[in-house]
């Protein structure tokens, strides 16, 4: 075992740093709040980290990237999130879509879709969930008719897609092409242009904020036959197949680590009642708590990453990090009212608000963290099933 | 950075369940038990064999110049088979301060045997409180006529299976020091307390123990320094064996959860039952990687002093909190017969309990955490 950073992960954290210093506006406060700013600026973003090749790094050289080393990649993902996430709407394009497009695209699917990808000048959202299909995707009902002339109709509807009203370019569509099939057969992917007549963008209004859930309904929506990716009716496969290349998750975990020492800072600075907030046994304890948990869960994902390095397939290790780093987050989230107290519940916008504001958006967001990409009890199944050998429920 | 195991650390590790399912046995477990000695002879040879009191010293003493990361990937199987043995508090407390002591004639003579394991050495740390670590008053003598040691140490760990007591002490003229007094030296009576940990904690009372400047391997600052190095090895080691314990747990319960049938179907079916164990594995394997973090902070010298800390205090706030839930969910899972003597489970329960609670209260740890990571004690705001 061995935990050393090798020189160039830390020169390239060292160069991230600096970037964000330079490019992050002051204003910068993540992807959900009411600012028509945010897009413009993530466009921009993606652009600038595009120009530097960091963009799509990870990506095969073949199609732009640099084949980059999970270890670096980890320090992109690690330093993008714990920013909230500049990269906006396009890190889906990145981690998902694209190596998606890339292993199961056409070469010329490959050749219209991944250079806006690299570039940083598109954005895609995702159509998997419906109001009938969350955690159980294969009861997924929206139809895709395919024509006579090849094309597919669209019928139906997908919620919680996020980013759909930023506006987005194109939708990463699941929908059922085989009418008599149920359940995880007959189900392809379509790549549909969000421009399509027929196709209704509707935000829906949530605590997190604006362009974090949508619906998106398909009315008579016409998709070309060049817009079905792979193979009809074999889209749980490649979803299954899929799974393998997003494992990591969204490392909760670093934003707990980025929480600490800006929690110390104001604790140590923050008299209450006639001494510190750092004096104070509850919160010396809270904050210790929290950092064993967020120690943890990093190393949990850094297993991950170990694993693949190793060439395992790390199902199990991935579901135990995704768990532990969502909980982690929770976990800080409570922390900062426990420390911070009523004050916490202020917006960025208030002078009075400790830590600008942010304690009450990682809060909604933590709410968010065990729910998304995936809930922490389809982890728990997961390890229990596939880790511990426990038998199916039910 | 790579979080799998090196082949050394795989050997030993392969080496450590080899003997644990070659030699040992929840039976093996109980009758070592009833016998109160703490070391069975024929699994203490096994363990001498493979070279394991010396992984770690220097090899100018006989050791093997291994890793503490070596040391922990043994000290995991050996937890996960509910194999107590004194590795360590023999290892972390005597062989190694003796080793990163000054030469002297009784130390240079005692630790080719400690390597060896044919004479075994634990240290007598706790005061009668079961908290302070040295006596009130020194003990009174001087360099040239020797000290009367006369008190008691307790939570001694093994003293009574011991040869050789390295006694945390005061001396007069001298101060803080670390004195090697024989086990079965006059005026030294031990006994081992009524615990439920599964293995001997002795109570170690002296009566007017004599001993002279010839006895004392350390005094002063360094005294301090080498118990405290010594017992963050400890608290890594012990960390490591509380995992295999826990490790251990998980595999019974489990086992059970997949077996035992109600309602028509394995228990372990059921996502809350199945869940609780999930959440414990999830423990034992954060809890797991903390140590090799903090294995790896001792062995290396990337880390500051107060970055080790950090990770030393981390792991065993982390293994505190790991036996806890580890506990809890396995005996929920188990139910009436987890509570049973002759159910395996209890054999790993009061195991990882006694490790946990020797380890140090977990609030203590959590305060050296919230140290490390810069909280500031003092009440007013310092401006900077």
């Amino acid at each position: 075992m061995d935990f050393s950073e090798s020189p160039a992960d830390v020169e390239f954290r060292a160069q991230l740093l600096e970037l964000l210093r330079e490019q992050l506006p002051e204003w910068w406060s993540g992807l959900f709040a009411e600012d028509e700013r945010i897009i413009p600026f993530t466009r921009s973003f993606c652009a600038e980290l595009a120009s530097r090749g960091w963009l799509t790094m990870s990506w095969p050289v073949e199609f732009g990237g640099s084949d980059s080393d999970l270890w670096t990649q980890r320090v992109l993902r690690e330093e993008m999130w714990s920013n909230q996430e500049p990269r906006g709407p396009q890190y889906m394009n990145v981690n998902y879509i694209g190596p998606m497009i890339m292993r199961f695209g056409s070469p010329e699917q490959q050749a219209r879709f991944l250079p806006p990808m690299s570039s940083g000048n598109v954005i895609w959202t995702q159509g998997f969930s419906e109001p009938d299909a969350g955690s159980d995707l294969a009861a997924v009902s929206t139809k895709a008719l395919r024509q006579p002339d090849g094309s597919f109709v669209v019928n139906g509807s997908k919620i919680w897609s996020s980013y759909a009203d930023a506006p987005a370019d194109w939708c990463f569509l699941v929908a059922r092409t085989d009418p008599d099939s149920a359940r995880h057969r007959g189900l392809s992917i379509l790549l549909v242009d969000m421009a399509t007549p027929g196709l209704t963008v509707r935000p829906i209004e949530s605590m997190i904020g604006p362009r974090e859930f949508n619906e998106i309904f398909f009315d008579d929506v016409v998709v070309p036959a060049d817009c079905l990716l792979g193979e009809q009716d074999q889209a749980w496969a490649m979803i299954m197949a899929g799974l393998a290349l997003e494992r990591a998750g969204v490392p909760w975990y670093a934003l707990v680590e980025k929480l600490i020492p800006a929690l110390v800072a104001h604790c140590n600075a923050t008299v209450v009642a006639g001494e510190t907030l750092a004096s104070r046994p509850e919160v010396r304890t809270a904050i210790a708590d929290l950092h064993c948990a967020a120690a943890a869960a990093r190393l949990l994902s850094y297993r991950v990453v170990s694993e693949q390095q190793a060439g395992a397939d790390a199902t199990v290790e991935s579901a135990i990090a995704i768990m532990t780093s969502a909980l982690a987050y929770q976990q800080a989230a409570q922390v900062c009212f426990d420390v911070l107290g009523p004050v916490a519940m202020l917006g960025h916008d208030d002078p009075a608000a400790p830590l600008g504001g942010i304690a009450r958006h990682h809060w909604m967001l933590s709410l968010a963290s065990t729910v998304a990409g995936g809930t922490v009890d389809v982890q728990r199944n997961i390890v229990a099933q596939r880790g511990l050998g426990l038998p199916k429920a039910g | 950075m790579d979080l799998t195991y090196d082949d050394e650390q795989r050997a030993l590790a392969q080496a450590a369940r080899a003997m644990a399912s070659r030699e040992w046995s929840p039976q093996a477990v109980r009758d070592l038990e009833a016998t109160g000695t703490g070391v069975a002879p024929g699994l203490w040879k096994s363990v001498c064999a493979l070279g394991w009191p010396g992984l770690v010293l220097p090899a100018e003493h006989g050791g093997s110049d291994g890793r503490i990361a070596h040391l922990v990937a043994v000290l995991e199987e050996l937890g996960a088979g509910a194999m107590s043995t004194p590795l360590p508090y023999s290892v972390a407390l005597a062989a190694l301060p003796l080793a990163w002591a000054p030469p002297s004639p009784a130390r240079d003579a005692l630790l080719p045997h400690l390597v060896e394991g044919n004479c075994l050495a634990v240290c007598a740390l706790l005061e009668a409180d079961a908290d302070s670590t040295r006596p009130a008053d020194p003990a009174p003598g001087d360099a040239t006529s020797g000290w009367q040691l006369t008190g008691v140490k307790t939570f001694v760990p093994y003293a009574s299976a011991a040869d050789m007591l390295v006694v945390v002490t005061s001396l007069a003229g001298l101060g803080p020091a670390l004195a090697l007094v024989p086990a079965r030296a006059d005026g030294v009576r031990i006994r081992n307390l009524d615990a439920f940990a599964g293995e001997p904690l002795c109570e170690v009372t002296f009566s007017e123990v004599r001993i002279t400047v010839e006895n004392v391997v350390a005094t002063g600052a360094q005294a301090e320094a080498l118990l405290s190095r010594g017992r963050e090895v400890l608290a890594v080691l012990l960390s490591a064996q509380a995992v295999g314990l826990c490790a251990g747990a998980v595999r019974v319960a489990t086992r059970h959860a997949s077996e035992r049938v109600q309602f028509g179907r394995p228990i372990g079916a059921f996502q809350a039952v199945a869940n609780r164990l999930v959440d414990a594995q999830a423990a034992i394997d954060g809890c797991r990687l903390l140590v090799h973090r903090a294995a790896w902070s001792l062995d290396t010298v990337t880390d500051s002093p107060d970055e080790r800390a950090l990770h030393v205090a981390t792991v065993t706030a982390a293994a505190a909190g790991m036996t806890r839930t580890v506990v809890a969910h396995t005996h929920q899972t188990l139910g009436a017969l987890g509570l049973t003597l002759e159910h395996d489970l209890q054999l790993f329960t009061r195991r990882a309990k006694s490790v946990e609670i020797l380890l140090g209260r977990r609030a203590v740890h959590l305060e050296a955490v919230a140290s490390a990571l810069g909280l500031e004690p003092t009440r007013e705001a310092r401006r900077h």
